[in-house]
């Protein structure tokens, strides 16, 4: 991994957040120094409360860093860009106006006008048979299960081919079983778009079971404690040795 | 199920016509004061094929059109007011505090003072009417907006317009219904109302001049044949125009309040 120039692909440098609350200031991230490589599986694994979805959302441009920056490719980024697509845990990420097919459609609108919309439509029906949802283009997200909605989401995030995924415990709201499913099917579509991901969560086990390397955080206040490069073979099993070891080591931190 | 429903309304209504008639036929009330259902019948259908009624109905329902038009376009207008300038939000809502509970019939009197007995008066008592609780419903239908939506529609790029248009106007689309189904229900009471009132001193006519004038001449076939007039255009409005409107958007999108 010594390869200077890709491996900062995305940085962060110096990235500090405060709240105020009676006046009396609250660090939330305290010096949050990272960098991703392009096309890398990044997941940033720490307790409630570490500050991780705050991170993301500083890196999505939601919100403003109070100090330090975010770069790309050595530039700083300023503001929310359809580059950097995030996937929240929530459920209703989705707009429950618009069925299935026309909430990808929306991505396509938004981030690929210029081509036409027989096509557009073609495309977004390539991304929902993607996430293995072919049948229900014409169903309204209520009337689709949790796991459903989320791999909506990322038909839609994939639609509007960002170059960073960014993903707020996505899984985090769905049962163990639809879980598994949906984590092997994000690392399928990570294998063949390539996409660089940041994965938020406070799983042990899906942090190692998906990432590459695995940004561990703590709170009070949110910082990073260590970052551990995950060399598994992919496709990881939960029963392998190694994958234990990766396990205890990481819990005892 | 539908068809079991208006099968039920049906017996509903005949059950009521029967008992009509059972009062009428015991004779305790005069057919001067309690007509039977063949005399209402009659003058229904006279005041429709004389034109009298149909003109009076579309006098009103112009009225009611243009007031809720009116009203309409003022929420929009200070909603986004309200929405896009922070310092104008407490002074509506103040506006809206005071002015929602307050009846139209109530301003009657001093819009009569104001604007006289005439077509502008019943509109100011209309829109004040519907104004209010549209706007209070729009207020907090912007207000529950999910930030998420928001979020969003940021992420992938759509500017405020756009925002606004695809995703503000849809998300508090089933407020907005409600609110205008709360505005046309005070709507039609309070022009129902203010016709009578203001055809006393100076008819411009109307649904509620109508009844208020057969009233006057005793002709209480007319006064029914009126209130039938109300409550059909009630039900086909309410149950019809809305009803319709809620089950091909809110209701099939799981948005129902």
């Amino acid at each position: 991994m010594g390869n200077g120039i890709i491996r900062n692909y995305l940085s962060l440098k110096n990235v500090y957040k405060y709240y105020y609350q009676n006046a009396e200031k609250k660090i939330v991230l305290e010096d949050i120094n990272f960098s991703a490589a392009k096309a890398e599986f990044v997941a940033i694994l720490g307790p409630s409360g570490c500050g991780k979805t705050t991170l993301l959302k500083i890196i999505a441009g939601f919100l403003e860093a109070d100090r330090g920056a975010v770069y790309k490719d050595g530039k700083e980024l300023r503001g929310s860009s359809p580059e950097r697509i995030m996937i929240f845990q929530e459920f209703r990420q989705l707009f429950p106006w618009k069925t299935v097919i026309s909430n990808i459609l929306f991505a396509l609108n938004a981030k690929r006008p210029a081509i036409n919309p027989a096509d557009r439509r073609e495309i977004a029906r390539y991304y929902l048979k993607e996430v293995g949802l072919s049948d229900v283009g014409e169903y309204y997200p209520h009337q689709l299960s949790g796991g459903m909605k989320q791999r909506v989401a990322l038909a839609r995030a994939l639609a509007a081919d960002p170059e960073i995924l960014l993903m707020d415990e996505p899984f985090g709201s769905l049962d163990s079983q639809r879980r598994a499913k949906l984590q092997r099917l994000l690392v399928d579509i990570w294998q063949k778009t390539r996409k660089t991901i940041l994965f938020v969560t406070h799983d042990i086990e899906e942090a190692i079971l998906l990432a590459d390397r695995i940004i561990v955080m703590d709170t009070d206040p949110g910082h990073i404690k260590e970052i551990i490069n995950n060399q598994l073979k992919r496709p990881r099993k939960r029963t392998d040795l190694e994958f234990t070891a990766l396990y205890k080591r990481l819990s005892r931190l | 199920m539908k068809i079991k429903g208006v099968l039920q309304r049906l017996i509903g209504f005949l059950l009521l016509a029967l008992l009509w008639q059972l009062i009428f036929w015991s004779g305790r009330f005069s057919p001067l004061v309690f007509p039977s259902l063949t005399t209402i019948g009659k003058a229904l259908l006279e005041a429709v094929i004389n034109g009298e009624l149909i003109q009076q109905l579309l006098l009103s329902l112009s009225i009611i059109a243009q007031a809720l038009f009116i009203s309409l376009l003022l929420a929009l207008f200070l909603s986004l007011l309200a929405n896009i300038f922070e310092s104008t939000a407490g002074l509506i809502d103040t506006l809206i505090a005071l002015a929602h509970p307050l009846p139209g019939i109530a301003l009657m009197p001093l819009v009569l003072i104001w604007l006289g007995a005439g077509r502008q008066a019943i509109l100011v008592i209309i829109i004040h009417s519907v104004l209010w609780p549209l706007l209070l419903n729009l207020r907090s239908g912007f207000s529950s907006i999910p930030e998420i939506y928001n979020l969003v529609g940021k992420n992938y790029g759509l500017s405020k317009l756009q925002i606004m248009l695809q995703i503000m106007a849809p998300a508090s689309l089933p407020y907005f219904l409600s609110g205008l189904k709360i505005g046309w229900a005070r709507a039609w009471r309070a022009l129902i109302s203010a016709e009578m009132l203001f055809g006393a001193i100076n008819s411009i006519g109307g649904l509620g001049w109508f009844i208020f004038e057969k009233r006057v001449f005793f002709d209480l076939p007319g006064v029914f044949a009126g209130i039938i007039v109300i409550i059909i255009i009630g039900i086909t409005v309410e149950n019809l125009i809305f009803n319709r409107i809620e089950k091909r958007t809110v209701k099939k999108w799981g948005m129902e309040l």
